[in-house]
């Protein structure tokens, strides 16, 4: 027990003391997360920003606004006034999706009863938005214009909202990632240190010592294990305050970060065993980063890959741990039942376990 | 009585075709100090990595305190010291990390203060086991191998890379362990270190134990003559040398010649007579005791370090 802790720490101390690799491994994959959540995370929220330019300042028009500026639809709409050319320069720019101009003659001219043209610009080269406003300016006059004629209401609708999926990109990138970061935690944090280790024959004098070999693994698995969780912690600091997320389950999240980290620290060990040389490892761990980062369904949802590359989707235990975080971490939607998830990852534990028993060298 | 702290009965390791250790047997008594002398690639290191369990031998058997097998036992190892000739350490922990470490891996250690002092490393003692000289680090390897202060400790070249006065450091440690009672087997390819330490040497050389007794025991057996050594420039050559009265045997080696005289005095004089005759100056005349160096050249024909 004494021998474990002093391995723990020296463990640790040696860990900690490669700046750089520390740096790398645990900070690379928040950045990463931070940069995804970011270019995707943009701010898509729903609502309508249309400019109004008011040259008519009569009645009609203070009926508009006000119609405009409605409860019903707050949430919805946001409303900006002032002059039509500063708000044509915004509306290029992309500040605002629509702009709607009232002449200076409509209040005159409604009171005559007669057909007023009002303006409405938008841009042609922003397509989702542009439509949307249109579709939305296009009913509202129409209702206006009812309201106008004082027609009597014989349809109205009724909104009944439904939940749907209000998830945000970082609610899917920050758990992946945290994904990523487990899986290199095991080939750059595990299986490269451990073939270092044995090509400068440091396990070699710990085999002359009475300390079992099983003690030196155990040491190092719960070291590594270690840097998962404080990977985690990092991570859910990152969601709580840059993304204000939330975790989903928080005894269900740490658990599914514990298994993933003892799947990937044992794949790493598994690399170590059958890398005969550090070139090697490095060779093995590149591919296998590139493999499951990419065909894992962490950088982008599984349900897009391609039906051709599915088999591969669901050979990489990476694909479980990642939907398994976002579950549980986020709330994300499940790619598959959580159970699944849990059930594929002990079975890749069980088989990296073993196959690192069967092939493990200590030098 | 006790039974012995190591037997080797027949031991054989093969790598490929080559026998590196081939049908080696000795036997290695409690308080004894017991050198394994030979060049590199004479199958020492082979063999005492056999002994402390590193290496699967082929054939043979080995006893550690009694026991077969016994070096990998937890228990066994408890009372044992070794010190690797190739072994790396945590890059990052510092020497006094690395003591308290493997410390805590006995039953009982001595305190890393008593280490480091014994093994005259408090200067460097926090800093980084990466950044240690060749020498420190042989140290510091020592310090592990004795931490435990064990009754039978394996010394693989201790004093490899170390300086001279490193060196007579390490000679003085093993005189130490040899007083306290305990049994220390040794490997080195310094004659003079073999012959300095240890009660009893086994010469090895292609896998093979060719001689084993005590250093004086060996250099009686093989010298009864004395070694002179000189240079004679621009005089005669070895064989007129070789011929010389009570001389037994001579070689050369980059114009220096040695003599094995049976009559030292006999032999001198006659030298005396022939470089006077011929009108040349007998230069750096040596009358050498005789060492295992000299054993080793005369049962093999090569020096140890060739």
């Amino acid at each position: 027990m004494r021998g474990l802790l002093a391995l723990y720490v020296a463990n640790a101390r040696e860990y900690t003391r490669d700046r750089l690799a520390l740096m790398v491994s645990l900070i690379m994959p928040l950045v990463f997360a931070l940069f995804f959540g970011l270019v995707f995370g943009g701010d898509d929220s729903p609502e309508i920003e249309i400019g109004l330019a008011d040259g008519d300042g009569g009645a009609v028009a203070q009926q508009l606004v006000a119609m405009l500026q409605s409860p019903g639809l707050a949430g919805m709409l946001v409303l900006q006034q002032g002059e039509l050319q500063p708000l044509l320069e915004e509306l290029r720019r992309g500040k605002i999706d629509l702009v709607l101009s009232l002449p200076g003659r409509l209040s005159a001219a409604v009171a005559r009863q007669e057909t007023v043209a009002l303006p409405v610009y938008y841009d042609v080269s922003r397509q989702s938005s542009a439509t949307l406003a249109r579709g939305f300016m296009e009913s509202f006059l129409a209702q206006a214009n009812l309201a106008l004629v004082q027609a009597p209401v014989l349809l109205r609708p009724q909104v009944q909202p439904i939940q749907g999926e209000p998830f945000r990109a970082v609610d899917f990138y920050v758990p992946s990632m945290l994904g990523v970061a487990m899986l290199w935690l095991g080939v750059f944090g595990t299986a490269q240190p451990l073939v270092e280790m044995r090509e400068k024959q440091v396990l070699r004098r710990f085999a002359v010592t009475p300390i079992s070999r099983r003690t030196v693994l155990l040491a190092q698995v719960c070291w590594r294990v270690t840097v998962g969780l404080i990977q985690t912690a990092l991570f859910v600091a990152l969601g709580l305050l840059a993304f204000r997320m939330q975790v989903a389950g928080w005894l269900l999240f740490v658990g599914v970060v514990v298994l993933g980290a003892l799947t990937f620290v044992t794949m790493g060990y598994f690399v170590a065993a059958i890398s005969p040389s550090m070139e090697s490892a490095i060779g093995i761990a590149q591919i296998l980063n590139f493999a499951l980062s990419f065909l894992s369904g962490s950088f982008f949802q599984p349900e897009v890959l391609p039906s051709l590359l599915r088999p591969a989707l669901y050979a990489m235990p990476l694909t479980y741990l990642s939907d398994a975080l976002r579950q549980t971490m986020s709330g994300f939607p499940p790619f598959l039942p959580l159970g699944v998830d849990v059930a594929v990852l002990a079975g890749w534990l069980a088989i990296f376990a073993a196959l690192s028993v069967r092939f493990w060298r200590w030098e | 009585m006790r039974e012995p702290a190591v037997e080797v009965r027949q031991l054989r390791k093969s790598y490929g075709a080559i026998r590196a250790v081939d049908g080696v047997s000795f036997t290695v008594q409690r308080g004894e100090v017991f050198g394994i002398l030979g060049p590199n690639g004479a199958g020492k290191t082979t063999t005492i990595e056999c002994i402390e369990g590193l290496r699967q031998p082929d054939g043979g058997e080995v006893l550690v305190l009694g026991v077969p097998k016994g070096a990998l036992s937890a228990a066994i190892r408890q009372r044992l010291g070794i010190q690797l000739q190739m072994s790396g350490l945590y890059p990052r922990l510092t020497v006094r990390e690395v003591l308290s470490l493997f410390s805590s891996f006995y039953e009982r250690a001595l305190p890393v203060e008593r280490l480091l002092s014994m093994v005259g490393l408090e200067e460097v003692q926090r800093i980084q086991t990466s950044k240690l000289s060749g020498g420190q680090r042989q140290r510091l390897s020592l310090a592990l191998a004795l931490l435990n202060e064990p009754e039978v400790a394996f010394l693989d070249e201790p004093t490899t890379g170390l300086d001279p006065q490193a060196r007579r450091a390490l000679w003085e440690i093993v005189k130490g362990l040899k007083q306290e009672g305990r049994t220390v087997v040794i490997t080195t390819h310094y004659m003079e270190e073999a012959q300095e330490l240890c009660d009893r040497v086994a010469i090895m050389d292609h896998g093979r134990i060719i001689e084993l007794d005590s250093p004086q025991e060996l250099i009686r057996r093989h010298f009864a003559q004395t070694p002179v050594e000189l240079s004679l420039p621009g005089g005669p050559g070895l064989s007129e040398l070789a011929g010389l009265p009570a001389v037994s045997s001579a070689s050369e080696e980059n114009g220096r010649y040695t003599l094995y005289s049976q009559d030292v005095a006999r032999t001198i004089a006659a030298l005396f007579e022939l470089a006077a005759s011929q009108g040349v100056a007998l230069e750096a005349l040596a009358i050498r005791q005789p060492t295992l160096e000299d054993v080793f050249l005369k049962l093999t024909g090569r020096r140890i370090r060739e």
